[in-house]
């Protein structure tokens, strides 16, 4: 019986942790159509700001998770400046390939980030400190309040991103964008516009994510690849694009990682999450809930 | 006459500058490392400091040693092609390096066939100096200047047995990262611990990709063990900080390569207080020489360093003391007066085991040479607990660790 509500526990903090970091990958991809492989490089990028500000300045923590979060909306605008754009507006490119571009560019623009960050803060990793102190007993588990109040930040970041697609103006133009570029163009809507919005969107949602990632698991450079791997994985099981269904899969596999861990062994931790992807591209290659 | 005069002119002047550029031509070595690591950057460190500490008193003969240093980013294919460009394009008399036990067991059929001296000083598989033992004549370009895995987890067992004594620790549960150089660890620890009278309740390993330590930390908790042994390298960070933010009860001691030197406590935000761990070297009193050596590599890199700065910089004075001795750079002169090495560096008094030994060519291991040490992070400074003639301090628990 502790052993259910160990797993239950736990793969709900994972999971949440994971719905949040991977959810701007699924809502970059449903309304500009890029496949960003940089996404694990920006959380990255964010989570080690935090770091530095907190650890070298001293400032409240607060203040560094804002500075991460600056810098990670720079970094996600320049990736659409210099990268995604000119590749977008080029007609040297045919457009049928464009995507295979912006996938190469994408994961270029990783490694770039990747060793920049190694030549300036080193590959070791970093861990922010805990947003609050103390540890809860349940079901003789020790739990971190820092674990709890994380998990329940990223409910409520999903819950507002949920809110600000479906309820405003600008959430709805988004979510109208992944639909169908041509009828907002048709509308009267600026396109230019609606892009700029995005990748701020973006860029403070990986911003916050990172620095969730920071004060849990931990980041280093080398952290990109695989957080890249897992947003990946997540939304093909979720479906290309659809934010919902990406939610749900980071769960699934959140809660399948925990359940390996604690029934099979820790070493073995990401292999079944990844053999059910597999099967899932085989079987229903449009992911478990299909694209919007 | 005049043309004559010429050309005994020109003849003169390129016979003076080709023996002036034989006569300063450097001894080249080649450091392959895992650069942007904690031990990566102190295998360069080390390196660099020895050699300029060597050139400075006029260098091997008066001959410079001249160092060219790769970056394998942690992948033996950019660590094999490194070792083939250090010896085909710069001609180097040997290679150091490497922390990671798979790169340097890659490294090593290239060692033999290019006929090049390889020290590893910073991979820890006996397999390293087994494959010497087995097959002298193809591997004897190999060596190990570092404590292989055995002896690491024999370095944990005596400290628990010297200093922790007085606690009445009776249970541990064994845990590390799944790679190479842990499996002979574990197996040492399985054996070590109960011949200390410490019951082993548990043991698993786990990837070194891993970041959530919360399952592994409820499985170990359920076998309330007194104290948790490890055998960490790539990973560490994470667990500490897990540990100490869930305020686990059981006391961590072993290997946490990650949190021997000074940087670690910002790293993890304070959370390695009482964190113990082994290594190679500490800024204690080894030797005579590891003061100094710790002194001025704090002064030139502003940290202290991580073990494989220590080994590093012995292996630099080494190799330079085996040319010295051999008065040649001919490689199997050199493997010749590299064995023979009777040495006090800053990590102990080195000699490396004989061809007869199952660890040929790795250093001796022995109470009076070499036996690394026990350091604990206490209140923001890493001391010294082991051995006792080099003890800084006293081992202490953290308040929320039974005692």
């Amino acid at each position: 019986m502790n052993l259910f509500w160990q797993i239950l526990i736990d793969g709900f903090i994972i999971s949440s942790i994971y719905a949040v970091g991977v959810v701007g990958f699924s809502l970059v991809f449903g309304t500009a159509g890029v496949l960003n492989l940089s996404h694990g490089a920006l959380l990255v990028v964010s989570a080690i700001f935090f770091w530095f500000f907190v650890s070298n300045f001293h400032i409240p923590l607060v203040l560094g998770m804002a500075g991460g979060i600056i810098i990670s909306v720079i970094v996600s605008y320049l990736l659409f400046i210099i990268v995604i754009n000119p590749i977008d507006k080029s007609k040297k490119i045919p457009q049928d390939e464009k995507e295979v571009f912006v996938l190469t560019a994408t994961l270029l623009w990783s490694m770039i980030i990747e060793e920049i960050l190694i030549y300036f803060f080193s590959s070791n990793p970093v861990v922010a400190p805990p947003f609050v102190k103390g540890v809860l007993k349940i079901f003789n588990m020790n739990i971190t309040c820092n674990e709890i109040l994380l998990s329940l930040s990223s409910i409520v970041i999903l819950i507002l991103l949920w809110l600000f697609i479906n309820k405003t103006r600008t959430g709805k133009i988004l979510l109208a964008a992944s639909m169908s570029h041509d009828g907002l163009a048709i509308s009267g809507i600026d396109l230019k516009k609606v892009y700029i919005t995005l990748w701020g969107v973006y860029g403070i949602l990986t911003g916050v994510s990172g620095a969730l990632l920071a004060s849990f698991l931990g980041a280093s450079p080398s952290s990109a690849g695989p957080l890249t791997g897992l947003a990946f994985s997540v939304v093909v099981l979720g479906g290309l694009g659809n934010i919902t269904g990406s939610i749900i899969a980071a769960f699934l596999i959140g809660y399948i990682q925990t359940m390996t861990a604690y029934l099979i062994s820790p070493a073995y931790t990401p292999i079944p999450a990844y053999v059910i992807l597999i099967l899932i591209l085989m079987f229903k290659p449009k992911g478990l809930f299909g694209r919007f | 006459m005049r043309y004559l005069k010429l050309l005994v002119f020109i003849v003169g002047l390129v016979f003076i500058s080709t023996s002036a550029a034989l006569a300063v031509r450097p001894i080249n070595v080649a450091i392959i490392a895992e650069e942007g690591t904690l031990v990566g950057d102190a295998i360069v460190n080390g390196a660099k400091l020895a050699v300029k500490q060597i050139n400075a008193k006029g260098g091997v003969d008066g001959k410079p040693i001249k160092l060219f240093i790769y970056d394998d980013h942690m992948k033996a294919t950019d660590a094999v092609q490194a070792f083939q460009r250090a010896v085909y394009d710069h001609h180097v008399v040997a290679v150091i390096g490497s922390w990671i036990s798979e790169i340097a067991l890659s490294l090593e059929p290239w060692a033999a066939r290019l006929h090049t001296i390889y020290i590893t000083t910073g991979a820890a598989s006996p397999k390293i100096t087994e494959k010497v033992h087995k097959n002298y004549r193809r591997y004897k370009y190999i060596f190990q200047l570092k404590y292989n895995a055995i002896e690491m987890a024999k370095t944990v067992c005596n400290f628990i047995h010297d200093d922790l004594a007085n606690y009445h620790y009776k249970t541990a549960y064994v845990a590390s990262e799944n790679a190479a150089w842990t499996q002979p660890l574990d197996e040492e620890y399985l054996k070590c611990l109960p011949k200390i009278g410490i019951k082993v309740v548990g043991h698993l390993r786990f990837s070194p990709n891993t970041t959530d330590f919360t399952p592994i930390f409820s499985k170990i908790k359920a076998k309330n063990p007194d104290i948790l042994i490890t055998g960490w390298a790539h990973t560490g960070l994470q667990e500490t900080v897990q540990w100490h933010e869930e305020k686990l009860p059981f006391l961590i001691v072993g290997i946490n390569a990650q949190a021997s030197t000074s940087d670690f406590w910002k790293k993890s935000n304070g959370a390695t207080e009482g964190i113990i761990t082994q290594a190679e070297g500490s800024p204690a009193p080894i030797t005579s020489k590891t003061i100094p050596f710790v002194k001025s590599y704090e002064k030139m890199y502003n940290i202290t360093p991580a073990y494989g700065g220590y080994t590093t910089y012995d292996a630099m004075y080494i190799l330079a003391n085996a040319i010295k001795k051999a008065k040649t750079t001919n490689t199997n002169k050199l493997i010749k007066a590299l064995e023979a090495t009777n040495y006090v560096g800053v990590m102990g008094h080195i000699k490396f085991y004989p061809k007869s030994s199952p660890f040929a060519h790795g250093i001796v291991y022995k109470k009076g040479l070499a036996t690394g040490v026990m350091l604990q992070w206490q209140h923001g400074k890493l001391e010294t607990v082991w051995p006792s003639y080099a003890a800084t301090a006293k081992v202490f628990i953290p308040p929320f660790v039974k005692k």
